[in-house]
């Protein structure tokens, strides 16, 4: 690889700016603007989380010990609320801004000041959201799903609306901007089939975004008007109909499930053949995979209703599109296994957590796989099988491939090499604890024990306990990443090389570490031989 | 080469990548408004 080359064109002339609020607050700088996106991403995880801890420790055994009812259903609704839309959705924006455009080999993002609008949106919606707790009548209670007419007796409703609308008003134009990025600003020979699978992966999230976060919005906008303005789109005694809602969410909910989970695949993508030391197995097949589960995703939404008495018919075609899915998800997996079959394996940490996500997200799918079956599902339909299921696809799936990709790319952007000894810890505990969390849950589900309930059957106690011990201590790990984190940061002696990882391949190695303030403001010379992907046409 | 900011996969000049920009831009934005206003078609199936 041409590292001197390369290098003689990312002259770093004109640093970052001086003042705090000049460097911060007023960037356009799509480094930046991803470190401040992952900054609020890790707070929020610790806000989410800690509402998790309240939950389980009310859980921790039969009875009320620690709050109201109404307090606990709060909790519910808002962990959720604070993960989807303030924890693992900024993260893989931080992402994103932060490596697309050095792996497309383009100076920043397309459109660098709207990147800036998209970010300080997010704080304020968070605030907004977070104050109705401290309201009259309390924070929006109904679950995230927010289903008429329980949503609508919230006094608080219109509050937890706007920051819902800021939320997608923000992850619209960051989507509009990434696509734009990867369409327009790709270096000269970065074809579209020789990009990272990350970026594909984005770019295919990003088309989701755009399709359907303004259902949700049009969903919540009628919420708001049948409250406040005498509509009668939920409302039966008006004309209208409460499932409605239900179509239209879930016309949203169930591709944000595959936003949260498609730039998960583009990371372990990246992260299993600098670790195996080969090319990824079936580059094509990969990015056509991510492709077919953006597809399918919006028509399997009904899967999540089938309990709420749809025709015959609609239950047969959604049962078998959902599992669909599988084939290309199927794909995925398979690919990843036979990228590392015969490779030179090392296990640093970033190995490590994707090939915990691998095991650990086929659970996660296997069990989606049960609950696509319709009898199977009237069972399984919102008892705790469910949580366990989603939260093994979004935990040890969604939230261990940011960590993963936090670790691989964390020396290119500090600089510095983080503790492997720590960084090990950090993954087997958070490994053994998650377990402990959350696979008791699937047999709480299959005992019937009901989720969103704050008291229980003394029968469900022993499995609560174990989940609740795991959730405290797989939240206490997380602490642990924030030392590794502020380590590598502000105290690490060791220094990063340019390329990081032995078998690291892409532009993004190309650049010194940590990445000057101003890369690529002349378009690299790349061949083949420097692109992770390059000859994969030949 | 500071004026440079932004280059297409094709090496187009400056002024057509920023059309080309835009264009993109303009496109989504009209694709987000539709699905936003699309979903209260839901009114035609109201009884």
């Amino acid at each position: 690889m041409s590292y001197a080359a390369t290098h003689d064109q990312h002259d770093d002339h004109h640093g970052a700016p001086k003042g705090f609020f000049q460097r911060w607050c007023m960037s356009t700088n799509h480094k930046d603007i991803g470190t401040l996106y992952l900054i609020f991403s890790l707070t929020m995880l610790f806000i989410g989380g800690s509402f998790a801890m309240l939950i389980r420790a009310e859980l921790f055994k039969p009875g009320m010990q620690l709050m109201q009812p109404y307090f606990f259903n709060e909790m519910t609704a808002m962990h959720a609320l604070v993960m989807i839309f303030g924890a693992i959705m900024p993260a893989f924006v931080g992402l994103g801004n932060w490596m697309i455009p050095l792996m497309v080999g383009a100076p920043d993002m397309a459109l660098p000041r709207m990147n800036n609008l998209s970010f300080w949106i997010l704080p304020f919606a968070f605030l907004l959201l977070l104050s109705t707790l401290f309201m009259p009548g309390g924070a929006p209670a109904g679950g995230w799903t927010m289903y008429p007419p329980l949503s609508l007796q919230s006094g608080s409703l219109a509050y937890a609306v706007f920051a819902i609308h800021l939320m997608g008003i923000s992850s619209i134009m960051g989507a509009i901007n990434i696509i734009a990025t990867i369409l327009n600003m790709r270096a000269p020979g970065m074809d579209l089939m020789k990009m990272p699978v990350f970026v594909w992966s984005w770019l295919i999230t990003a088309f989701l975004l755009i399709a359907v976060m303004p259902a949700l919005a049009g969903a919540v906008t009628m919420l708001l008007t049948d409250k406040y303005f005498g509509t009668n789109f939920f409302n039966p005694g008006g004309g209208g109909d409460p499932v409605l809602y239900q179509h239209i969410f879930w016309f949203f909910g169930h591709p944000e499930v595959y936003i949260m989970i498609l730039p998960a695949f583009g990371i372990i993508s990246e992260i299993v053949p600098t670790f195996a030391r080969k090319p990824i197995f079936g580059y094509k097949a990969m990015v056509f995979a991510i492709a077919c589960i953006a597809f399918l995703s919006f028509i399997v939404w009904a899967h999540h209703m089938f309990a709420v008495g749809l025709p015959l018919g609609a239950e047969v075609f959604f049962m078998y599109a959902t599992m669909l899915i599988s084939v290309p998800t199927g794909v995925k997996v398979f690919n990843w296994v036979a990228t590392m079959w015969g490779g030179s394996m090392t296990f640093e940490t970033p190995m490590l957590f994707a090939i915990a996500f691998i095991i650990l997200f086929t659970i996660g799918g296997f069990s989606g796989l049960m609950m696509a079956l319709v009898p199977a599902d009237f069972q399984y339909h919102d008892t705790y099988f469910i949580v366990a299921h989603f939260h093994y696809v979004l935990v040890t799936g969604a939230l261990f491939a940011i960590i993963g990709a936090a670790y691989y790319w964390m020396p290119k952007w500090t600089g510095n090499m983080y503790s492997e000894f720590w960084g090990k810890v950090h993954f087997w505990n958070s490994v053994i604890w998650v377990n402990v969390l959350f696979f008791p849950q699937h047999f709480l589900g299959l005992a019937g024990m009901p989720r969103r309930i704050p008291d229980y059957n003394v029968a469900f106690a022993n499995f609560n306990m174990i989940s609740s011990i795991g959730g405290f201590l797989f939240g206490a790990t997380q602490l642990i990443f924030v030392g590794v984190l502020i380590h590598c940061a502000f105290f690490s002696k060791k220094k990063a090389t340019d390329r990081v990882w032995e078998g690291a391949k892409g532009l993004e190695w190309t650049i010194p570490s940590p990445a000057p303030h101003h890369t690529f403001e002349v378009p690299p010379v790349i061949n083949d031989d420097e692109l992770a992907h390059g000859h994969v046409n030949d | 080469m500071a004026q440079q900011t932004i280059h297409a996969a094709t090496a187009q000049p400056d002024g057509k990548a920023r059309r080309s920009v835009r264009r993109t831009v303009t496109i989504l934005a009209v694709v987000a408004l539709a699905v936003y206003l699309s979903t209260f078609l839901q009114i035609l199936l109201m009884k």
